[in-house]
């Protein structure tokens, strides 16, 4: 952990506020759900709560960094912190883990003060994990406070769902990240606007988006899109350039891009869709909304399988997704040919 | 920090301490053992975050004092493998640890002792002394009967019930439970209860002697502190409350049955060839003056033991799980047992003829 002890973000402040007055009367709830979309620093926020929870002497709301708790906190080594994330090599939280940590959970705690469960992604538990969870989650010893994180939170059982305060977490406001971000990304070619807009208001998504080479991937994409939809490659040739990609990130982008380009046809603003060529853009205003609509379902549908942990057959699920696409523009320009 | 002690007086609390550390752990910190040096005060902690052990060392000559955690493993494998009668030099090098002994000559990686989870003394509120014996006597006496990882989490260990001037420790799986009470010297006008866990529980008996040295048990919230003159052993609590045992002690048994331990014994351990391998149910029929056992298995196999026993009164059949019983008569030390039953559908209950300490109750099955 590289800052110690952690603060909750500037565009998270009035939530912790009303979580510290919460703790402060004793009335924070044994089991919290912090729900939102991804990149916005919910997991973050959980672990700062953890260290402000453990910590013996906090101080104006937060973890003080020095006491003996602090100091277990920072090593990683706090015996009442129990951690809950899928292990290694795997995308699920199994069973076992589960029952780990409810076996921890029936003793008192070892520094004798609370005991915290960090569980994320909440969504990430299998049936039979969240099952076990759930007497736990219900009505857990004193002194016993479970965080759990998740990105969708209607992919989490509804048992568990009503178990916990479910604390939504929107997407910030610009206003209170760019002041945020702005310094951060300062020396880069993007302003802090652009890798907002591009990360969908997402502030850490945002940041992430400077490391790695997803910008240039994204405009690749798009490349690729744009000559599929002239139909100067075809869908067998895009499927199999996408081939070297992660599917699930293709398809969070191809799916945020579907979304932009319905706004688009509505007459918004898009920044990344004003770059199109002209001849590209007249084909993809014809695109039929109510196609679209069902070509998002389905793929929406491929992620959840995915995360699911499904092991579909890539090359297969990217040349469905990349035909449907061509065949899509082919309807809708037929049909407006035969309204012509 | 730097200190000499010689092979053997290191490797006794490194070995015990070495016991508690479990190899296999998510944290590395944990498969280490913290070594602190406080003039020529050696004290050695290992931990698996649920009992906790400090063995204590006094050196020769006073070393340079500080604090560091090294592969615990490790460090004993090394005390062991060198001669016997040899010193043993550890200091630190800025990150390492570096053992030197004659022409042997060892680097061992290091973690920073903040890291280490030690448990921080807590206020005990309550404190007993006596003698080891007593305590192995407590935990000996009933250990058998606790839960293994029943879904009822405060049975899977062992209740503590401190009275003045007594200490009680009960366990029980929900079929059958025991109990044992010992005079010891404590000052606590109030009756206060703790469970320990079953791994504690097990640790412990493990350390405690046969003998009459003194043992001083703290208790806390929390914890279990327990100190002698080599070690302290600390184990977490169960958080639960222990269900009311005084209304399972079956009351009001009119039928007293005097037998001899080891025939019974005996004859339970070899009727058991052929009860039911599941239920292990044996039959008991009682008769003036005679006790006969009897198993039956699917098999339509049939075992019957007769035991000449002390008993005047009507008759009675009742059934029960044979492997209770034999753990009951295992346990018990005097030549007789005295079983107290009322009817068919009541528990029984066991004991030592006289002065016990003692009491075991069993649960009937229906056959």
């Amino acid at each position: 952990m590289s800052d110690f002890p952690a603060y909750p973000y500037p565009w998270q402040q009035s939530l912790w506020r009303q979580l510290d007055a919460q703790i402060e009367a004793g009335k924070l709830p044994h089991a919290l759900l912090l729900a939102g979309p991804p990149g916005i620093g919910k997991r973050h926020l959980a672990e700062a709560l953890t260290q402000r929870l453990l910590c013996q002497q906090p101080s104006s709301g937060s973890a003080c960094g020095r006491c003996r708790t602090c100091e277990l906190n920072r090593a990683g080594t706090h015996p009442d912190r129990l951690l809950m994330t899928p292990e290694e090599g795997s995308r699920a939280i199994k069973v076992d883990q589960v029952r780990q940590v409810i076996d921890q959970l029936g003793k008192t705690a070892q520094q004798g003060g609370r005991r915290v469960v960090l569980l994320y992604p909440a969504e990430a538990m299998n049936v039979n994990a969240a099952n076990a969870l759930l007497k736990a989650l219900e009505e857990p010893a004193p002194e016993t406070v479970l965080v759990l994180v998740s990105d969708s939170p209607g992919a989490v059982l509804p048992t568990i769902r009503s178990r916990c305060q479910l604390q939504l977490i929107p997407v910030p406001p610009a206003a209170q990240v760019l002041p945020w971000l702005e310094p951060l990304v300062a020396g880069s070619e993007l302003s802090a606007q652009t890798l907002l807009a591009s990360a969908r208001g997402a502030p850490l998504a945002a940041l992430a988006l400077l490391a790695g080479d997803t910008l240039e991937r994204r405009a690749e994409w798009q490349t690729l899109i744009a000559q599929l939809s002239l139909g100067q490659v075809s869908a067998v040739e895009a499927a199999a350039k996408l081939q070297g990609d992660d599917l699930d990130l293709f398809l969070r982008w191809w799916l945020g891009w579907l979304h932009d380009l319905c706004r688009w046809q509505l007459g918004l603003k898009v920044p990344v869709l004003a770059q199109l060529e002209p001849a590209v853009a007249e084909r993809l205003q014809l695109a039929a909304p109510s196609l679209l609509q069902r070509y998002q379902e389905k793929l929406l549908g491929v992620r959840k399988q995915l995360r699911n942990g499904a092991n579909p057959n890539k090359p297969l699920v990217l040349e469905e997704a990349m035909m449907d696409w061509t065949a899509i523009l082919r309807a809708s320009a037929r049909n407006a040919a035969g309204q012509a | 920090m730097k200190f000499v002690a010689s092979r053997e007086a290191l490797l006794k609390p490194l070995q015990l301490v070495a016991g508690v550390v479990e190899r296999r752990q998510t944290l590395p910190v944990l498969s280490n053992v913290l070594i602190q040096l406080d003039g020529d005060q050696l004290s050695l902690t290992g931990t698996d975050l649920e009992v906790e052990i400090v063995g204590r060392l006094q050196l020769e000559a006073a070393g340079d004092s500080g604090e560091i955690t090294v592969p615990a493993k490790k460090l004993v494998d090394i005390c062991r493998s060198l001669p016997e009668g040899s010193d043993i030099e550890f200091s630190l090098d800025e990150q390492r640890a570096l053992i030197r002994s004659g022409r042997s000559r060892f680097t061992l990686s290091t973690l920073p002792a903040s890291d280490f989870p030690s448990v921080e003394d807590s206020p005990g509120d309550l404190r007993i002394e006596c003698a080891q014996q007593e305590i192995k006597r407590l935990i000996d006496r009933t250990a058998f009967a606790m839960a293994q990882q029943d879904v009822r989490y405060y049975l899977n260990g062992m209740l503590w019930e401190v009275r003045q001037g007594q200490v009680r420790s009960v366990a029980t799986d929900g079929h059958r439970m025991a109990m044992c009470t010992r005079d010891v010297n404590v000052d606590c006008a109030e009756k206060v209860q703790a469970i320990l866990p079953r791994k504690g529980v097990l640790e412990l008996s493990r350390l405690m002697s046969e003998g009459e040295d003194q043992v001083v048990i703290v208790l806390s919230p929390n914890h279990i502190r327990v100190t002698t003159d080599d070690y302290t052993f600390t184990s977490k609590l169960v958080d639960g409350k222990f269900p009311d045992y005084e209304r399972v002690l079956p009351r009001g048994g009119d039928k007293v049955i005097m037998g001899p331990r080891t025939e019974l014994k005996q004859a339970f351990s070899r009727t058991s060839i052929l009860s039911n391998e599941k239920y292990r149910g044996v039959r008991l029929l009682l008769a003036d003056g005679q006790l006969t056992i009897v198993a039956n298995n699917p098999e339509q196999e049939e075992a019957q033991e007769e035991v000449t026993v002390d008993y005047t009164g009507p008759e009675l059949e009742v059934g029960f799980n044979v492997s209770y019983l034999l753990d009951v008569t295992n346990v018990i030390a005097h030549e007789n047992i005295k079983i107290t039953l009322s009817d068919a559908n009541s528990s029984a209950l066991l004991e030592e003829p006289e002065s016990s300490d003692s009491l075991y109750v069993v649960m009937p099955m229906r056959l």
